[in-house]
């Protein structure tokens, strides 16, 4: 009859619990667990204590002592073998014996080695191994995860030097295209003023439209490579988008006139009046999709229509043009996308300005969608959140409009310091036009010189000069004190981002004025810089 | 299988053939995996994949570039931080055999998706033994062969090993006779 009675050999028992002990009522012990027996060389007749110290329950001497309790945790240290063991222990043969049932206490699979223990000296069901290993795995996948970061850093870094370095030499190329172009487009302006028979001024004409496509190519291409390093910069002020909408209208007017379009613009008047914007890309926003409407439409006209939308401010864009492809209105928004590379042909063009347009509108709390197109026309939809600036009034629009007044400034004394050539010429030429007196030196230092020994109502001062750069120039001119501490004092350069445009500012500019410069532009800034 | 055997396969390439012949072989295999994660559990068709473009970029025999790729595993396990683990498995190249089904059963914790093959050594009378693969993936005896050639490297033992006649599909046999 099975009675519940558990009997096992002593081999059997030694086998299946490898850490297991069981000893008599005088302390010595009948039965050693295999691997005990293996790797401490713990012996049958040692007494327990000799061979065992209690660590749990603590202030308990003697193992023989020690009363047995399967809920009781124990733990033992193996004399002289650094082998701790944890477990309970337990009466058997009717109390004539009592077993220690347990595993060694290790939190590292290095323990094991030091302590001479291999996988096979565990029982198959002690998880002790298990846990281990999966230490040893998670600390092998914090290794790996370091490892994989480090790489991916180092690559992330890589890309981004790259980026700078195509950024910089984006900027020294536009820097270096835009030098040439100032001569190109100041001497056109200057051969205009001069009078010029019809034949000639439609050379001209042609000469100035391709001068100004190049410099909205660079400038396109300088303002993605900017964005794509550092994202967008916007810098709102207080802004009047009724002024930059018309602006806008003003400046594409005649373009559009003679093409026989008609270009018009309505702004709702539930449109606050002053907004927190950047003048500066709403502008360019709208004069690209307005820019674009024109080049695309052949008869019939443009309108641009701002108001206030569900949550946001849209301005709308419509045209009567030839549409845009259904095929290539997915991918309209890409960088160097166009509606397809018949336009490509025909119309000219980077192909980035409307991604341009997109990364500045988001950046807006806005977006720039096509919302609809077909043969018949195209309307496109700025968006922007809505910022109203309570009780701020606009700045004034930075456009230049042409004036048609002829300036005479004949007793206005301009200090102008220019280290090119080239450009020293045509801001002779074009100053020359309103008669100022002019005095032209070629470095920062002397223009300093030149501020503290002479009288100037004016100084023009180029930014990247030999010796002492425009910015330096500025401060050192501005240390004089006294009569110069508010003295017209103007960067004339072709580094035209916003970060250079804070520069100067904080080198004490009141103006700027970007080359390549061009006789409305200049004549602007005389009028802000003179109050004329 | 896991990222840490694709990751194996590319080490040795890189030690062996160099950076050059590694993005070559990914190119051919159609792999674009950048950096495999340890242990992250991939499509095995990745590493057949691998194997297969590795044979023909370098010219190799599949069978050679598994048997070479199981005798580097040993070492490479060890450099990723898995020595500790391999110290456990014993103190001679038997215990180590013997230990193997037990390792990779207490693995499977700390690896869910592990599809473990299975080892077990047969002694025979004449102090050789017989050992026995099963795995549920194809192809893949000629990696045991390198492989037991590793762990006899580990235990500076010469092993000759004679690949059998398979017992079934999926049951393999290596008959291993350590030189004295």
């Amino acid at each position: 009859m099975p009675t519940g009675k558990v009997e096992f050999s002593p081999e059997d028992f030694a086998a299946a619990h490898p850490f297991a002990f069981v000893f008599g009522a005088d302390g010595s012990l009948t039965v050693v667990g295999r691997s005990l027996a293996k790797r401490a060389a713990v012996t049958v007749g040692a007494h327990v204590d000799e061979v065992f110290e209690v660590v749990r329950p603590p202030k308990q001497d003697s193992l023989l002592e020690l009363n047995a309790s399967p809920k009781r945790l124990v733990q033992l240290n193996a004399r002289g073998t650094g082998l701790v063991l944890r477990g309970a222990l337990v009466h058997a043969s009717g109390g004539a014996s009592r077993i220690f049932l347990g595993s060694p206490l290790v939190m590292q699979a290095a323990e094991l080695k030091e302590l001479g223990l291999r996988l096979s000296d565990f029982s198959e069901g002690d998880a002790i191994p298990d846990l281990l290993i999966s230490a040893q795995a998670q600390a092998a996948m914090i290794e790996d995860a370091k490892r994989l970061s480090y790489e991916l850093t180092a690559a992330l870094n890589e890309a981004n030097a790259a980026s700078e370095a195509k950024a910089r030499f984006l900027a020294i190329m536009s820097h270096e295209i835009r030098t040439p172009m100032n001569g190109v487009g100041a001497m056109l302006d200057l051969l205009r003023v001069q009078g010029l028979r019809p034949d000639q001024e439609e050379l001209v004409e042609t000469m100035d439209h391709c001068s100004q496509n190049l410099l909205v190519l660079i400038n396109d291409l300088l303002d993605f490579s900017r964005i794509e390093a550092n994202g967008v910069e916007l810098e709102p002020v207080p802004t009047s988008l009724r002024s930059v909408i018309r602006g806008v209208e003003q400046h594409f007017k005649a373009s559009a006139h003679e093409r026989g379009l008609e270009l018009r613009s309505e702004i709702d008047a539930r449109l606050p009046d002053v907004l927190s914007l950047d003048p500066n890309r709403v502008r360019q926003i709208i004069s690209n999709l307005v820019s674009n409407a024109i080049k695309f439409t052949e008869q019939g006209g443009v309108q641009v229509h701002a108001r206030v939308g569900a949550e946001l401010g849209e301005i709308d864009v419509v045209d009567t043009g030839f549409g845009v492809a259904p095929k290539a209105q997915p991918t309209l928004f890409d960088p160097f996308t166009q509606g397809d590379t018949s336009t490509t042909r025909r119309h000219g063009g980077s192909g980035l300005g409307l991604s341009i347009c997109r990364q500045l509108a988001r950046a807006m709390g806005g977006d720039v969608v096509l919302v609809e197109s077909s043969p018949e026309g195209s309307h496109f939809r700025f968006s922007f959140e809505l910022t109203p600036c309570e009780g701020a009034s606009a700045q004034p629009d930075a456009s230049p409009t042409p004036e048609t007044d002829q300036l005479d400034l004949s007793d206005v004394r301009i200090l102008v310091a220019e280290d090119e050539p080239i450009n020293r010429r045509i801001i002779q030429r074009l100053l020359d036009r309103y008669g100022t007196r002019t005095s032209i030196v070629t470095d920062g230092e002397q223009a300093v010189a030149a501020a503290e020994q002479g009288e100037f109502d004016l100084i023009l001062l180029d930014l990247m000069m030999p010796v002492l750069g425009g910015l330096e120039a500025a401060q050192a001119i501005r240390a004089l004190g006294g009569r110069y501490t508010d003295l017209p004092m103007v960067a004339f350069s072709a580094n035209v981002h916003v970060d250079d445009q804070d520069a100067a500012r904080q080198a004490g500019m009141s103006g700027f004025l970007e080359k390549p410069v061009r006789i409305a532009g200049l004549e602007a800034l005389l009028r802000e810089q003179l109050d004329l | 299988m896991y990222g840490l055997v694709n990751r194996a396969i590319e080490g040795l390439v890189l030690q062996q053939f160099g950076a050059d012949a590694w993005r070559k072989i990914c190119e051919r295999a159609g792999v674009n995996q950048a950096q495999f994660v340890a242990m992250q559990a991939y499509d095995d068709a990745i590493t057949y994949a691998l194997v297969g473009a590795a044979s023909e970029e370098l010219g190799l025999a599949p069978e050679t570039i598994l048997e070479t790729f199981g005798e580097y595993w040993t070492t490479y396990t060890i450099e990723e931080g898995y020595g500790e683990m391999l110290d456990l498995m014993g103190d001679s190249l038997e215990e180590f055999l013997d230990n193997l089904d037990s390792m990779h059963a207490r693995v499977g914790g700390a690896m869910p998706e592990l599809i473990a093959p299975s080892f077990e050594r047969e002694e025979l009378d004449d102090g050789t033994s017989v050992l026995h693969y099963r795995s549920e993936r194809d192809g893949l005896a000629p990696m045991v062969v390198g492989l037991l050639r590793g762990i006899a490297k580990r235990f500076e033992t010469e092993l000759e090993v004679e690949q059998l006649e398979p017992a079934e599909t999926g049951h393999h046999r290596f008959h291993l006779r350590e030189a004295s």
